[in-house]
């Protein structure tokens, strides 16, 4: 029989909790750890295991978005504890990204979903909500001077409203300083090339792939 | 089966008795027309359609409904405030029952609701949808209007749980309230594939503590489910049954049950559903279907 040291029960404990969605148990549990001197980044890795898991089980419609807004909002209570703790020369940051639904959709719950998955996975993320008109998506990217601005259309009658916001950008002589992702329901990779977006993903888990090769590029 | 302790209301729109314990009633069916993709809509922004295979939808539709006895209410879907507009004259034109004004934006179903206040037919219309986050502008154009009945969409889209159902509720009787609603139906929120369950059981919170009629679109789960098409061809139609019947086995009352085109199976499924929670019901409670227009009567004989 393994007999497990303390700070692998901890460990234990935290991924439990993230799998259980369990936000008040895993706020205890992370002090637990840090106090028992395990690093924020030490846990941080253990926690982004398990969103990959999380990530990969929802890709085999093990689980299902629910259970990523859940798991997501779980992890973001565990990082507020954690990113303060580390180290400013350790503390990287995958990225800053402006998210937000169109101007003229009120549907978020898609891009609630993004958001919670790419703060978990460790970007900065600000959101702008919903019905978001396309100055709003630049001028929040200027302010924080984002890397990567996402828009959400869920119906059809909106998403032309994606296609504006890239000509805004465009108008405004700043398209080359940000990648632009797109996404929701009626949305395809075809659209997205024909209206001149960097990138497309159908779902949450593929949108933090997209948008971490999209940085690196 | 089992009895809500609430009591529970039971709404009469122009002849459609809606709402009641379990077995009292027919569950409601409500098909969508003129929706999005629908072929018969041949210009969606103008509003041109297929007038002729319109009424034969509404017409074969019917038919079911005479058959196993489920009355019901025509979804009537439109993407532009003129065709909706249009739609809703043919329909109250075509047929008697009662009808949604649904539209894909709030400015559409604005132009629907005072459309039909214009034309006298108000008190045939349910406003779908009252959400958690409706503007200010949609609220005052429902309270103008005179709308009597409205559906409350339980979404919650920061915590799309059961509980975050429950608690959207709360508000949107709030809205609605202060929107003159007087009548509510109230539609669980399918969001994603494995939701019926989720949303039957909100339908049964919803009646045992307000009694209020409720239902879902349990179809929506299926439609989700893209990957669907790569398992065997029945899997569709299993996958649908066993959506729709789990909302009526804890309490529904109504079905959105999808495209209109898909009445037969529709009808079937719930019909059957019907009699034996009406059969179960007045064995263990003695409630009975209150008229003897009702599935368990008419859907085991040919």
């Amino acid at each position: 029989m393994k007999i497990l040291s303390s700070k692998e029960e901890i460990l234990t404990k935290i991924r439990e909790d993230l799998f259980n969605y369990d936000a008040e148990g895993i706020k205890v549990d992370v002090e637990k750890a840090l106090n028992m001197g395990l690093s924020a980044l030490e846990i941080i890795d253990v926690l982004s295991d398990c969103m990959r898991e999380i990530g990969d089980k929802f890709a085999r419609l093990e689980l299902f978005l629910t259970d990523l807004m859940m798991a997501g909002d779980t992890m973001k209570v565990a990082l507020e504890i954690l990113l303060p703790k580390i180290p400013k020369e350790k503390a990287v940051s995958k990225g800053k990204i402006v998210i937000g639904t169109i101007k003229g959709d009120i549907h978020d719950i898609g891009k609630n979903i993004v958001s919670a998955m790419l703060t978990a996975s460790g970007f900065e993320v600000y959101d702008i909500g919903k019905d978001a008109p396309p100055s709003k998506f630049l001028e929040e990217a200027e302010k924080v001077k984002a890397d990567v601005i996402g828009a959400s259309a869920l119906m059809t009658t909106t998403m032309p409203a994606l296609k504006d916001l890239i000509d805004y950008i465009n108008a405004k002589g700043l398209r080359s300083k940000y990648k632009i992702i797109v996404g929701g329901g009626p949305v395809t990779k075809e659209y997205a090339e024909e209206i001149g977006a960097d990138a497309y993903a159908e779902n949450a888990v593929e949108a933090v792939k997209v948008i971490e090769n999209l940085i690196k590029k | 089966m089992f009895k809500f302790s609430a009591q529970q209301q039971v709404y009469d729109i122009k002849g459609v008795k809606i709402g009641g314990q379990p077995g009292q009633y027919p569950t409601v069916m409500i098909g969508s027309i003129f929706y999005h993709g629908d072929k018969i809509v041949e210009d969606q922004k103008e509003g041109v359609f297929n007038k002729s295979e319109a009424e034969k939808l509404l017409n074969a539709e019917a038919e079911l409904s005479d058959r196993f006895g489920n009355p019901r209410i025509i979804d009537v879907v439109g993407s532009f405030p003129n065709a909706l507009v249009k739609y809703i004259d043919f329909i109250v034109e075509t047929v008697d029952s009662p009808f949604l004004i649904d539209g894909t934006t709030e400015a559409v179903r604005i132009a629907g609701l005072k459309h039909a206040a214009e034309i006298g037919v108000i008190d045939r219309a349910i406003y779908n949808s009252i959400t958690p986050e409706i503007k200010r502008e949609e609220i005052e154009a429902i309270k103008e209007s005179g709308i009597k009945t409205a559906i409350l969409l339980t979404l919650n889209s920061k915590n799309p749980t059961l509980q975050g159902r429950m608690e959207a509720l709360e508000s949107l009787l709030k809205i609605a309230k202060e929107a003159g609603v007087q009548q509510f139906l109230i539609d669980t929120t399918i969001i994603d594939i494995p939701d019926p369950g989720v949303c039957a059981k909100a339908i049964y919170l919803e009646k045992e503590k307000y009694g209020y009629p409720a239902g879902c679109g349990a179809h929506n789960a299926v439609d989700r489910w893209r990957q669907i098409k790569k398992l065997e061809p029945n899997v569709k139609l299993i996958a649908t049954t066993v959506a729709n019947i789990f909302p009526i086995a804890l309490g529904a009352n109504f079905a959105l049950y999808g495209p209109i085109k898909n009445a037969s199976e529709a009808y079937e499924m719930m019909a059957i559903a019907d009699a034996y929670v009406s059969y179960a019901m007045s064995q263990e409670f003695k409630i009975k279907p209150e008229s003897k227009v009702h599935p368990i009567s008419r859907v085991f004989r040919k």
